[in-house]
């Protein structure tokens, strides 16, 4: 009985859905000159003022990271072995600042793609040297918030600027810290799924009003299947006995 | 079945912060916070590992919720 409701929720969710996907869809048809002309100045704007927006955007986002860097290196010189309240406070403060520069850095390859849009008519050279500045402020930034990681642990290994980093930082991590990456990793695939296929309905929808081209979707499924062969090549080799958890 | 734990009241009696328990038994002290906290349930080797540092068993540190009921 459960199995049916199941099954019986799934197919009345997919008809709903597909019905509004099509009312959608025609609301969209039939508003397509006004959000046609808002993409086109929505594009032309940014095309525009690309360098103005990445100066504005990297450059605040600069100012933070340095303002959270300087604060947690000085908390960190007033490190008290017994306070675990102060492990704790730590723990949050760089926990908030990797993944910060990491969205800087995404950011910037972003924008830099943006620029290269129109490389051929008036590429500036100010774009590449605001993208390479940026990719070394967050490589540099990575690498000393990874070593006032390893200051508050000791144990922890890697350097960020190896290519092995991401193994050798895993290996040096305990099995509850291990646990956590498991957890947050297993998040972090079942949101990848929704988003690509949130993406895949996004674009459908954008296609209907305004040419996009092919590649949104070949990139769109490629990774989507990546992702998916990844998980389940992994999942496979992990199930014949490599999980090594038991050394 | 929640796992309950006295790791707390032994690391006081035998006056060790975190850090040092976690460096005792190989593990970090996010880890032995965690496990404090209730929020995450060691593996069987840490388990072991944690109750030899005290002198214990591993029963006497570790109380099964529903065990405590009965």
């Amino acid at each position: 009985m459960k199995k049916l409701n199941v099954t019986a929720k799934f197919f009345v969710i997919m008809i709903i859905s597909g019905i509004f996907g099509g009312i959608l869809g025609g609301t969209l048809s039939m508003g397509e000159a006004a959000i046609t002309g808002f993409f086109i100045k929505l594009e032309a704007f940014i095309l525009n003022y690309n360098l103005i927006i990445q100066s504005v955007i990297l450059g605040i986002s600069a100012l933070i990271i340095i303002i959270l860097y300087v604060t947690a290196k000085i908390k960190l010189s007033q490190l008290k072995e017994d306070d675990e309240a102060f492990f704790d406070g730590m723990d949050r403060r760089l926990n908030f600042l990797l993944p910060f520069i990491s969205v800087d850095m995404i950011f910037s390859f972003c924008f830099f793609g943006v620029s290269i849009i129109s490389f051929a008519e008036k590429f500036s050279p100010w774009a590449l040297i605001i993208f390479l500045a940026n990719i070394a402020f967050t490589l540099i930034m990575i690498t000393k918030v990874i070593k006032l990681t390893k200051v508050l642990y000791p144990e922890k290994k890697g350097n960020p600027l190896d290519f092995n980093f991401d193994k050798v930082w895993i290996e040096s991590c305990d099995e509850a810290e291990k646990y956590v990456v498991y957890k947050a990793s297993y998040k972090c695939y079942q949101f990848m799924n929704y988003a690509y296929s949130s993406a895949m309905v996004v674009s459908l929808l954008i296609s209907i009003i305004i040419n996009i081209g092919i590649y949104p979707y070949l990139l769109l499924g490629f990774l989507w299947i990546a992702q998916t062969l990844a998980y389940s090549v992994n999942a496979t080799k992990y199930q014949h006995g490599q999980l090594e958890n038991a050394r | 079945m929640a796992l309950e734990n006295r790791l707390k009241e032994y690391r006081a009696r035998n006056n060790l912060n975190q850090s040092d328990l976690g460096k005792l038994v190989g593990a970090s002290r996010q880890t032995i916070s965690l496990i404090e906290r209730g929020d995450y349930s060691p593996s069987v080797v840490l388990a072991l590992k944690i109750a030899k540092v005290f002198g214990t068993t591993v029963e006497s540190l570790f109380i099964i919720e529903e065990e405590k009921t009965l």
